[in-house]
């Protein structure tokens, strides 16, 4: 018995986690607004975590831009039991 | 939005002081940070020198990628929680009352505050080597008419908000005069 998926599932799974990502940050930024702490200090730390949000979503997208997203992923392969398994 | 306005500041009332925690309590957050930066890194040249073909499998490597996207993404969100946990303390000190704005987290955010004159005891507390050679402590503020009490935690100069707040505090008690008189 075989299951596998088609690789680009987990790329759904990875823009589910990136939504997640965006909301806690949009949160945590409009807390900064609404409590009126929006100082040098807030800004400089928003600006360097949207930088490195912004660096590290661009790596990601050179990283995986050549990926073949249509490759199985084999989650579970009945011929891995019949190493432990003797027939 | 203005601090004035988060406090609902009244026509009568200036700010004196607004303090926030000692920036030295949210250096450990900072390394913390540096440290979760620094652990894919570490994985990857750990796997590269003992599994090098790992990284080659056609599979394998665009989920490590994405992986290590999720990874940073969350590292990044979760110093950017810290810092607002730190920062959006505040304790506000006007001359009339005392608030305390206290986040714990994203969704839990604690607003108090207690009328100068109702002030008893101000204590201040400066424990550790840390805070005595950067001078930042806790101070309690304690009301007579009721159990209730603000602790300012870990902000600079606690003996001297101390001061000040029992200044404030006997200032503010000349003009409720009549009020104390009648709780009384």
């Amino acid at each position: 018995m075989l299951i596998a998926i088609p690789l680009y599932v987990t790329l759904f799974i990875y823009l589910v986690l990136l939504a997640v990502f965006v909301a806690f940050a949009v949160v945590n930024f409009y807390h900064i607004i609404t409590s009126g702490t929006f100082t040098l200090a807030s800004f400089s730390v928003t600006f360097i975590t949207f930088a490195l949000t912004v660096l590290t979503l661009y790596y990601t997208f050179y990283l995986a831009k050549d990926v073949d997203w249509q490759v199985s992923l084999i989650l579970f392969n009945s011929d891995w039991l019949s190493e432990f398994i003797p027939s | 939005m203005h601090l004035s306005h988060v406090i609902r500041q009244k026509s009568y009332e200036r700010v004196e002081y607004a303090l926030r925690r000692h920036w030295l309590t949210f250096v450990p957050a900072v390394f913390l940070f540096i440290l979760l930066l620094g652990v894919p890194l570490a994985l990857y040249a750990l796997i590269n020198s003992l599994f090098p073909a790992i990284l080659n499998s056609a599979v394998i490597f665009p989920i490590a990628v994405l992986l290590g996207s999720v990874y940073y993404l969350f590292t990044y969100l979760f110093f950017y929680v810290q810092f607002i946990d730190y920062y959006l303390d505040l304790w506000v000190i006007t001359n009339d009352r005392v608030v305390d704005i206290e986040q714990h987290g994203l969704f839990d955010r604690v607003t108090t505050e207690l009328d100068l004159f109702r002030i008893q005891d101000v204590t201040s507390n400066v424990k550790g080597v840390l805070p005595t050679v950067f001078h930042y402590g806790d101070v309690t503020v304690t009301t007579a008419s009721s159990n209730s009490s603000i602790v300012f935690r870990q902000i600079p100069r606690p003996d001297h908000v101390r001061q000040e707040l029992i200044r404030l505090a006997d200032e503010d008690r000349k003009y409720h005069l009549g009020d104390i008189k009648s709780e009384n």
